[in-house]
């Protein structure tokens, strides 16, 4: 029996109990992860009554829009969502299907990832020690297509941001934008939900 | 002159629209709160029902909240 033959049964018992680790280690962790990136510009803000006024203004008449429940709202920064918010959203969207997780009346359908956009703004506001986000979620009936959504006659979930450049509606699942006035669905909206 | 004053009448009332509005209710855009509204009900319970043209009666104990479904009976007399 030469060195080298005593030294790979050796070897491996060290290397398996470092693969078992690992493995262990990835079952611990193969949950969702959600990034929120930080920078998020603080300071510009409006009231409760003030963001219920851009709803009135911009919706049309009939839309339910939930109570709000702080006294204060964080505008965003249109910059900070076109260059850092949204870039991000993208890649936690297509993280998302690569990990298959889209799929009809589950979890993973449209209002999921509205949920996970507002979560992520949330998050970055958390970390800026920011007020709440100035954003909802809409439902609204697709009758005309919209950021890589085609139109689908049916209800769809979208997020609604107030941006200092003005509102914007997100079609989340591909970062889409667009100034809520320009929306092709904004006569089909029916709800809006703050909280 | 008096579209000008219209104009401005206008604004008045949507100012004092606004001010009407509780944020920490419910909302309806064009309307303000939903339930300023008490003739008009948001449906929450969509389990489906048999239709029935049948007014609801509604018995005094249910209206008052009382467990009882109807009058409790008189206790026997004492022996």
């Amino acid at each position: 029996m030469n060195a080298a033959e005593i030294s790979v049964p050796a070897l491996r018992r060290p290397l398996a109990a470092v693969a078992a680790a690992l493995a262990l280690t990835a079952t611990a962790w193969a949950g969702l992860g959600v990034y929120a990136p930080g920078g998020m510009p603080t300071g510009h803000t409006v009231s409760a009554e003030q963001l219920w006024q851009q709803f009135d203004r911009t919706l049309p008449p009939g839309v339910w829009v939930s109570p709000l429940e702080n006294d204060v709202y964080e505008v965003i920064s249109a910059k900070w969502m076109r260059r850092t918010f949204l870039p991000a959203l993208k890649q936690e969207m297509k993280q998302l299907w690569r990990d298959g997780v889209p799929e009809e009346n589950a979890a993973g359908n449209c209002n999921g990832f509205a949920l996970v956009c507002r979560l992520m703004l949330s998050l970055s506001a958390m970390e800026a020690h920011a007020r709440a986000p100035a954003a909802a979620t809409v439902i609204v009936h697709q009758a005309k297509p919209f950021g890589g959504l085609s139109a689908t006659n049916e209800d769809h979930c979208v997020a609604f941001v107030l941006t200092d450049e003005g509102p914007w509606i997100i079609e989340v699942q591909s970062g889409a934008y667009i100034r809520i006035s320009d929306y092709p669905n904004l006569p089909h909206v029916k709800l809006v939900s703050v909280h | 002159m008096k579209k000008k004053l219209a104009v401005i009448a206008g604004l008045a009332l949507a100012g004092a629209a606004f001010a009407q509005v509780d944020t920490t209710r419910p909302m309806v855009t064009g309307r303000g709160n939903v339930d300023a509204r008490p003739g008009r009900v948001i449906v929450t319970n969509q389990t489906a029902q048999p239709a029935s043209d049948d007014a609801l009666k509604l018995e005094k104990f249910v209206v008052t909240g009382s467990l009882l479904p109807h009058k409790a009976a008189k206790a026997p007399a004492k022996k």
